[in-house]
């Protein structure tokens, strides 16, 4: 694993899915931020889900015909990653 | 009094009288009406041979189109990535790629945007192989470009 700590990118997405607390895929997220690209944020999600800063859930009772599409929420970690930051003054708070 | 040429009919009694001249002149004219009826037949037969005909050729033409079963885009690729990749890779780079950009695919084709949809199927396909690439470098590589 990498770098333990939350790059910019990732406390971007953990204040989106701070706003959303039942969930967001990751599409949603893209149009939910400001100015994060899709392939980033797909990076980024996997980077975030493997330190710990996201959980991610596949719901089997959607009508998606695709393939499982897996619903990202904020975990504890992120969540006091996410407080850390914005008290370092990292990401304006409740930007 | 009738004239020799006249048809006489008795009934119940009475004299009917025909004449027959204007009989002669009524069945004339029952021929003619009979030859029209005849011609306005005929013509409605043919147009309906011809409406048959040609719906006859519609259905071949259904027929040789062939019936096409809609897939979502980027079947292929993943399954291409799930033979080079490990299982946990696959599900970690490639799987939330290829499921979001299917839903955003969907989500067009229901809207009616075909043009959109299509370009999204592009788009997808090229992020999803740049994906696929960055997945197969080495970890070190992966993480330094990462920062």
């Amino acid at each position: 694993m990498g770098n333990r700590f939350a790059s910019v990118t990732e406390l971007a997405i953990l204040r989106v899915l701070r706003d959303h607390p039942g969930g967001l895929y990751g599409l949603e997220i893209v149009r939910a931020s400001e100015n994060l690209s899709r392939g980033t944020v797909y990076t980024t999600l996997g980077r975030m889900e493997e330190k710990g800063f996201v959980r991610s859930r596949v719901r089997r009772d959607e009508e998606h015909a695709g393939l499982p599409r897996p619903r990202y929420t904020v975990a504890a970690l992120g969540e006091r990653a996410l407080a850390a930051a914005e008290i370092m003054g990292m990401v304006p708070a409740g930007a | 009094m009738t004239g020799s040429a006249d048809i006489v009919h008795v009934v119940d009694g009475g004299k009917i009288v025909f004449d027959r001249k204007r009989l002669d002149v009524l069945a004339a004219e029952v021929k003619i009406l009979d030859r029209i009826a005849q011609e306005h037949i005929e013509d409605a037969v043919r147009r309906a041979l011809v409406i048959a005909e040609h719906s006859i050729l519609e259905v071949r033409k259904l027929r040789e189109v062939q019936p096409r079963v809609a897939i979502p885009p980027g079947i292929r690729l993943s399954a291409i990535a799930r033979a080079v990749l490990t299982r946990r890779a696959y599900r970690k780079h490639v799987m939330v790629a290829v499921s979001e950009m299917q839903a955003e695919y969907i989500e067009e084709i229901r809207a009616g945007n075909y043009r959109k949809a299509r370009w999204v199927s592009i788009r997808g396909h090229a992020l999803i192989l740049l994906t696929l690439l960055r997945a197969l470098l080495p970890a070190r590589v992966r993480a330094f470009l990462s920062g």
